[in-house]
């Protein structure tokens, strides 16, 4: 399971032990685990009828992309904005496209997550730096507004923080994954553990390089990248992740000190791989995208109780200086990292308060915490004071048709289509599609 | 319907019928009609003398025509009476009603109407359907997406004729019906119309809908099987003259219909390919239409007929600017530029062979590539050998010698593609020049010009790789003659022009900035345009790798010295009284013609005779002079005979201007070069730069930076105006800094410039003498004007607005106005700005939030920086760089309540809404039980400006502290203090407090006065939550507590109170942080702004801010003037309900339909749309 499809299951899960009827509800591929919950896949008919039989509806990204018609729907609706994909976008659009297509990519994006927020009863963001950059959104598509602020001043009801959270139950290793078993890691070398993919707004280069730098004086480290291949196999491998191989290989590092698995890591099992690190690491580029994502990698650090290295700038980074789990260096800058890395090497008192401090504020992002604000919504859900308000309702209504025309630009058709390829659902659109063109 | 004769022939079409019936079968009489599902207000133009009425679910720049009111409302539950109306008509809406609801529709609107009722939609016949299938399948084909409308028709399902008909017939409501939107016509016209817009050809679009709504409606577009079914139900006595639709023909017919349909849009759709010019007399469509003409099927016949006779008309009167400029692939890939290549060829046989074969060897698609010769009457055979030889090449014969610019200015505009590239006929291209001037061509960027390399023949020595100029218009190429290897060519590098000989330009931008000028005849025309480009906001760019080998001077070393001269010198003239700005022109003209007498002596050698011009010399009237020496004379008479032209000239260059002199001259390269070398002419004209102060105009100006304050500025001043204030004096040991203030007078503040603006006519003035601007809050709102300035727009963003005016606001009705006039101005305020700080880093994530919904963050601004601080940087608030001074008591032992041993808790300002004053006085009760000798000093209570509404909380605030016995006694109340007094009562203060209540705001703001606590050394005790508080907990700098807890609070000034040697360590860190934060490094990022401002200007020019995505949501948060006019009517028609609450709430309550009464009622008609919200605000 990837990010998306982690967190809606916990929600689901959250919110079913607390006693509602929950439905997870997924339009891409799904091979079910055993869920204390109904899991249903399927396509706007599965989807229209379980639209008509819930009270809420908790959705995320680009849903009301592939099924406008749910922008209508009567039921309450959570919005859960906590990735700003649209900034992903900047990056992703600027090597893949021509300047007019990226215009429009860009602009569709903002335009989807525009509806969406002309239609919320109720947000989630990952942190507090995501929510004040939503609350500038909300506020300029007029959301905040006299009747959403004399419900809740601090608005806390209109938007409210869920960050990614970490299993409730502590990791726990039925057997090395990496440690005396990979190819060239011996039983006691030092591992660092990259925990996630290598995508392009990450910066492996820059902990290579470092690792480069570290390799005379502690012969023994390796760095471990986990997720080579995405669980999805349809989505592509990134451009940085073939430039941090041939970095690694032009070092003459892939194999001795640099590893790559380029095989799959099962969700469940995922704390064999993350208990045999000694430090888990996550380095990006200073881009506005990485500034407001939330690494829920960082969080896997977290439940493993791994003292943390990363770059500092966003809420991970503020998190580890200001509760010592580790050390955040600045973006791009090898000296530092290879220096902060070295240190805690060498200093094994260092390392076990690391390891200390994360594994006392790990509780702090259990899921079960962190899922609060949602929980306590579902328990009394309303909608939103000025979607009940007729004046107020029809001028953000009237926001929201116009983001949704514009989502449906000249690019909505190629977009789209290739969001759905990605999730698997390519020959079902394009079949759809076929039967409109008929 | 004249109105409507330019709009889309469906919408012609669409309207066509209840014009006929409104003006054929109604009275003359002025009647009420009602348009539902119309967001733009159509029939107000239609229908001028009747009273009008659109309504629907949103608003789409609404007309707002006399007698005509737009309002938005439901179809399902119209505002009216019953009867209210005696026509109302719909178009194309029932289609996109849930089919369960289409007669719940239809019912509402015979409810409100007392006469026809006008229904316009298409049904769902399948050859409708068929119809509507093919277009969108075609638009998705060729513009890569498909018609939302008819997507949504498709969802909802195009409604059936006989179940709506059955329905009327139930109901027993007579209805008439006809058609129009003959399938025939509809399908292959929209074919050509999506082909027309994929090829960028909007133009003709328009003009094919004039043309087809003249001459083929109505008659040829009423035929059978028809798009659109017009019902007319409860038709008036005798309706238009008006075709009755066919009955139903046979299954089978219909599935023939349906197929022969299909067929004509593939065989058109194929016929269209994406070069396809539609009007091409032997085109593909011309055979298509041909094929039509000669078919069995009457109706196919009949379309012919209508093709051909739109397409006569259009041909009878082409339009210039029509020409089929982009040719796009269906894809989305980058456009496929077609380039003219243009030569100009005067008895250039012997070149000929050489240049044109070097074209025909280029490695760009020959399909996006034409050649065209034009030729200046040569008599050496070129035409035949052209003729013979190069068939390929399109001549245009002069039959005289025009000069290069007009001959250029010829090709480019016989030429049919996007690009011209010019080239001189003595030379020969290397194979990818073209393909290398396309790839640096970069029109969304600007750069709409393109220099190519020009080498020697044989390629060893250079002839162009920089364009450079002096100041009196002498353009120059570096390097020229030169090695290769001695000479620096750097690709991509801006130029001031490129060399006429071989470029790459826009076709559209050399057409509309006037090209080449023609009077120039030869010589400079080049340096001109590119100046020229300049001036109007273009760039001109070099390409390394374009190359071309000249062979140098191989026409015009035929001309003599002395025509030459006439020409270099007369342009050089011309081109700097046409591009420099008035203030630069003031400065070089006389310089310019100075030295122009000099060259003229210089160069004719007629310092040798100058004795006989001596009084008591030679009496001989004549002498003989060369002609080189009169061609300068020859260049001013020139030019003053056509004096009165070329200041027209001038004035249309000016009124481009995008770019200031001062950005421009920097490409001047080697402004003070001189033309000639002789010692004399360089003497004089080191004399003549030295005289008139010249180096100093050409020297990098520092950028001007006006702060523009809302408030005055000196004593008592307020938040905002100190802000603008501290930053001007920061900012000035940067750059020349001014502020501008309200008021009429100039002065001077701590040695910055202060200047007065009485209004707003002046303020703009000063700003567009200044290269930044930077304002605040709702200076926008004020003046308009402000957006409009080439200057860079610095907005100031240090206060998040919203959350404060929605709390001053939050309890009174017009609170949802004035917050949607907020929405409104901080929209605006985003779209304008080229850039924004803000006071910390986290009102930047917030700021970043709003410019992202407004689709500011675009891909031209990301890729400029990916970090955005190029759009928004935090400007914090920085402290004053002395400390302190304390001239004299103001507090302990002058006040009568205040002892000089008395301890004193300081409130350092005013106390707006958002703050919590009431907890500290309760936790103050607590405190002074326990601490006698404590005092609580509120600095300021009133405020300064009477603008800004008194705050019920200073009330609350003074009546609180007299309950407890407190006031004027242990609490007291001072009056705002001078901003520089200020200081003492810091200085004499104790501790100081700051409590806010916990809002959404809380987190965002920036409590400027915790600065001047720490400033002061003061210890604090904070609530937590914003950005200062943060600083205070990290930096023990005073006690944070949670908002809203009293006991807390005052525990901890009992703390702080009891405790001098804590108090003391505070104050020494208080001080230790101050020291680090200066106003002086708060302004970092406006310094970079202030120095090299056209970095952002051409930001503003790439980006695509409020065009894409907010384009609407600008119309809902009405970003226009009247639409500001009709809020404010709004807000006093809200007032006047409330004050008439009881007489409303009477006759709401008495009645069943309140809209009714309203309208019946003079005065309130026009607030219907309110009522509810003023009973919301009354029930509550």
């Amino acid at each position: 399971m990837a990010g998306p499809a982690i967190r809606a299951w916990k929600m689901a899960t959250a919110l079913s032990a607390r006693g509602h009827d929950v439905t997870l509800f997924t339009t891409g591929n799904c091979d079910p685990l055993p869920a204390p919950f109904t899991v249903r896949r399927g396509w706007t008919d599965e989807l229209k009828q379980a639209e008509a039989w819930c009270d809420v509806i908790v959705f995320q990204g680009f849903v009301i992309d592939g099924q406008p018609w749910l922008a209508h729907t009567d039921k309450t609706m959570v919005v859960d904005l906590y990735d700003p994909f649209h900034l992903e976008q900047l990056e992703l659009s600027r090597e893949t496209s021509e300047h007019d297509v990226r215009v429009e990519v860009v602009a569709s994006t903002v335009a989807v997550l525009n509806e969406q927020i002309a239609r919320g009863d109720f947000f989630l963001c990952a942190s507090e730096k995501q929510r004040d950059f939503w609350l500038g959104a909300l506020g300029a598509l007029g959301r905040i507004n006299p009747l959403t602020y004399d419900a809740d001043p601090s608005l806390r009801s209109l938007i409210d923080v869920v960050p990614f959270g970490v299993d409730d139950e502590p990791a726990s290793q039925n057997r090395h994954e990496i440690r005396g078993v990979v190819d060239g890691i011996g039983s006691d070398d030092e591992i660092l553990l990259w925990g996630g993919g290598v995508y392009n707004w990450f910066d492996p280069l820059t902990l290579i390089r470092a690792v480069d730098a570290l390799k005379e004086r502690r012969p023994a480290l390796r760095l471990y990248f986990l997720g080579m291949k995405h669980p999805n196999p349809e989505v592509p491998q990134m451009r940085m992740a073939t430039e941090a191989m041939a970095l690694s290989d032009g070092l003459g590092l892939t194999g001795t000190h640099v590893f790559f698995n380029h095989d799959w890591v099962p969700y469940e099992q995922r704390a064999d791989w993350l208990l045999d690190a000694d430090i888990g690491v996550s380095t990006h580029l200073d881009h506005v995208e990485t500034a407001f994502s939330f690494r829920t990698r960082v969080l896997d650090y977290l439940w493993a109780g791994l003292p943390i290295v990363c770059t500092a700038g966003d809420a991970m980074g503020e998190l580890v200086t200001d509760h010592g789990l580790g050390a955040a260096v600045p973006a791009d800058d090898v000296a530092a990292l290879a220096r902060a890395l070295g240190e805690l090497l060498a200093d094994k008192a260092a390392r076990a308060d690391a390891a200390a401090a994360v594994r006392k504020i790990a509780p702090e992002f259990a899921w079960s915490r962190a899922l609060a604000p949602l929980v306590a919504f579902c328990d009394a859900p309303r909608r939103a004071p000025d979607l009940l308000d007729r004046e107020t309702a029809g001028r953000l209504a009237a926001v929201g048709r116009t983001a949704a025309r514009q989502r449906r630009g000249p690019l909505h058709v190629v977009t789209s289509l290739r969001r759905h390829v990605r999730n698997g659902r390519g020959g079902e659109v394009l079949r759809m599609a076929l039967r409109r063109l008929r | 319907m004249q109105s409507l004769r330019s709009q889309s022939f469906d919408l012609y079409g669409r309207y066509s019928h209840v014009f006929r019936i409104r003006t054929e079968s109604l009275p003359e009489a002025p009647i009420r009609i009602l348009d539902v599902g119309d967001p733009f207000g159509t029939i107000a133009a239609l229908f001028p003398d009747d009273e009008t009425v659109s309504l629907d679910i949103y608003e789409d720049n609404p007309s707002f025509a006399h007698g005509h009111q737009p309002l938005i409302g439901s179809g399902f539950e119209l505002p009216f009476v019953d009867g209210a109306f005696d026509l109302i008509c719909t178009h194309d809406v029932l289609e996109h009603i849930p089919w369960d609801r289409r007669t719940e529709f239809i019912a509402e609107l015979l409810r409100v109407s007392r006469g026809p009722v006008v229904l316009v939609a298409p049904f769902g016949d399948p050859r409708s359907v068929r119809a509507e299938q093919l277009i969108n399948s075609y638009f998705v084909a060729r513009l890569g997406h498909s018609i939302p409308a008819l997507d949504e028709h498709a969802d909802f399902v195009l409604p059936d004729t006989d179940l709506i008909t059955a329905w009327l017939d139930e109901t027993q409501v007579p209805y008439a019906r006809f058609g129009d939107g003959w399938v025939y016509h509809w399908v292959p016209f929209y074919y050509l119309k999506a082909h027309l817009l994929a090829a960028g050809f909007e133009g003709v679009v328009h003009r094919i809908d004039e043309a087809f709504n003249a001459l083929l409606f109505p008659e040829a577009d009423h035929a059978t099987p028809h798009y659109r079914t017009t019902l007319v139900m409860r038709p008036p006595a005798s309706l238009p003259d008006l075709p009755t639709p066919a009955p139903q023909p046979s299954d089978d017919e219909v599935r023939a219909q349906v197929d022969e349909l299909t067929q004509l849009a593939l065989t058109l759709g194929e016929a269209l390919s994406p070069t396809e010019d539609p009007l091409s007399r032997d085109g593909r469509v011309a055979e298509w239409v041909a094929a039509r003409a000669a078919s069995d099927s009457a109706a196919q016949r009949q379309l012919a007929t209508s093709i051909t006779t739109v397409f006569d008309a259009l041909r009878e009167t082409p339009a210039a600017d029509d020409a089929l400029d982009v040719v796009r692939e269906p894809s989305f890939g980058k456009p496929r530029r077609r380039v003219a290549v243009v030569l100009v060829n005067w008895n250039g046989i012997e070149h000929l062979p050489p240049c044109l074969d070097s074209l025909a060897a280029q490695d760009y698609p020959k399909d996006l590539t034409e050649v065209i010769v034009v030729d200046n009457g040569s008599t050496d055979g070129s035409l035949e050998l052209l003729a013979r030889d190069y068939p390929w090449v399109r001549v245009l014969p002069q039959g005289h010698n025009t000069g290069f610019a007009p001959a250029v200015t010829m090709g480019a505009q016989a030429a049919t593609s996007e690009c011209v590239a010019f080239m001189n006929n003595d030379m020969r291209a290397h194979p990818s020049w073209l393909s290398e001037l396309v790839e640096a061509y970069d029109p969304d960027n600007n750069v709409v010009c393109v220099a190519g390399q020009i080498q020697s023949w044989d390629g060893e020595r250079v002839d162009f790789v920089e364009g450079v100029m002096n100041f009196y218009g002498m353009g120059d190429q570096v390097g020229h003659g030169k090695p290769l290897a001695h000479v620096d060519a750097r690709d991509g590098q801006p130029l001031l022009f490129a060399c006429g000989g071989a470029m790459l330009v826009s076709r559209h931008v050399y057409l509309t900035t006037g090209g080449f000028d023609p009077d120039f005849f030869a010589y400079f025309e080049d340096v001109d345009f590119g100046w020229r480009l300049w001036v109007m906001g273009y760039e001109v760019r070099f390409a390394e790798k374009a190359i071309t080998y000249h062979r140098l001077h191989g026409t015009s070393s035929r001309f003599p010295d002395h025509q030459r001269t006439l020409l270099y010198e007369r342009n050089g003239l011309r081109s700097i009284m046409k591009n420099y700005g008035d203030e630069q022109l003031a400065k070089v003209l006389a310089p310019a013609l100075l030295l122009l007498t000099k060259r003229a002596v210089t160069r004719g050698r007629l310092d040798l005779g100058r004795d006989a011009y001596s009084l008591g010399g030679d009496r001989e009237p004549n002498e003989t002079v060369s002609r080189i020496a009169l061609a300068h004379i020859h260049a001013v008479d020139d030019l003053i005979n056509g004096l009165d032209e070329l200041i027209e000239v001038r004035e249309r260059v000016q009124r481009a201007r995008q770019r200031t002199d001062e950005e421009i001259l920097e490409l001047f390269g080697t402004p003070f070069a001189p033309v000639l070398h002789d010692t004399d002419f360089v003497e004089a004209q080191q004399k003549v730069v030295d005289g008139f102060g010249l180096a100093a105009s050409f020297q990098q100006r520092a950028r001007r930076v006006l702060c523009v304050s809302s408030y005055e500025i000196g004593e008592k001043m307020r938040g905002p105006a100190i802000r603008a204030f501290e930053i001007a004096k920061a900012l000035s040991t940067t750059v020349p800094v001014a502020v501008a203030v309200p008021g009429a007078t100039d002065g001077e503040v701590d040695g910055i410039p202060t200047l007065g603006y009485p209004d707003e006519q002046t303020l703009v003035r000063l700003a567009s003498a200044s290269d930044v601007v930077l304002i605040q809050g709702f200076m926008l709102r004020q003046c308009s004007g402000l957006a409009q300035l080439p200057s860079v727009i610095v907005v100031d963003l240090y206060d998040p607005w919203l959350f404060e005016n929605i709390e001053l606001h939050g309890e009174q009705p017009e609170a949802d106005v004035a917050i949607k006039q907020d929405v409104s101005v901080i929209n605006e305020l985003l779209d304008a700005g080229d850039f924004f700080i803000c006071a910390s880093e986290r009102q930047r994530d917030y700021w970043l939030g709003m410019l992202s919904a407004r689709g500011a963050i675009d891909s031209a601004t990301y890729a400029a920086d990916p970090t955005l601080r190029q759009l928004i940087d935090v400007v914090p608030f920085g402290l004053e760089d002395h400390p302190p001074r304390h001239a004299r008591p103001v507090l302990k032992g002058v006040h009568p309540h205040v002892a000089a041993d008395d301890l004193v808790v300081l409130w350092g300002g005013g106390v707006w809404d958002w703050f919590d004053p009431l907890a500290v006085i309760e936790a103050f009760a607590v405190v002074v039980e326990r601490v006698p000798n404590a005092k609580l000093y509120f600095l300021g209570l009133e405020l300064s400006s009477p603008d800004v509404p008194k705050m019920k909380m200073a009330e609350a605030v003074v009546l609180r502290s007299k309950q407890l016995g407190l006031y004027d006694t242990s609490i007291i109340f001072g009056d705002w203090a001078p901003y520089e007094e200020r200081e003492a009562f810091l200085m004499e203060a104790d501790i100081a407090i700051s409590a806010a209540k916990d809002l959404a705001e809380t987190r965002l703001a920036f409590r400027s006065r915790i600065l001047d606590y720490l400033w002061a050394g003061l210890p604090v005790v904070t609530t937590s939550g914003d950005v200062l508080s943060d600083l205070v907990e990290r930096e023990d700098l005073g006690i944070v507590v949670p908002p809203g807890n009293i006991t807390m609070l005052a525990n901890a000034m009992l703390q702080l109170l009891g405790n001098p040697a804590r108090r003391a360590a505070m104050s020494a860190r208080c001080e230790r942080v101050a020291s680090e934060m200066s106003w002086s490094s708060c302004v970092t990022p406006l310094r970079k702004v202030a120095l090299e401002p056209w970095r952002w200007r051409t930001l503003r020019a790439a980006r695509v801010r409020g065009r894409l995505v907010t384009q609407d949501v600008q119309m809902m948060f009405a970003n226009r003037d009247e639409e500001m006019a009709r809020l404010r009517a709004d807000r006093d028609e809200l007032v006047f309900l409330r004050q008439h609450s009881e007489e409303l709430e009477a006759i709401v309550r008495h009645k069943d339909r309140p809209y009714a009464v309203v309208r019946k009622t003079p005065g309130l008609r026009k607030v219907a749309s309110l009522l509810k919200r003023a009973l919301a605000a009354l029930r509550a």
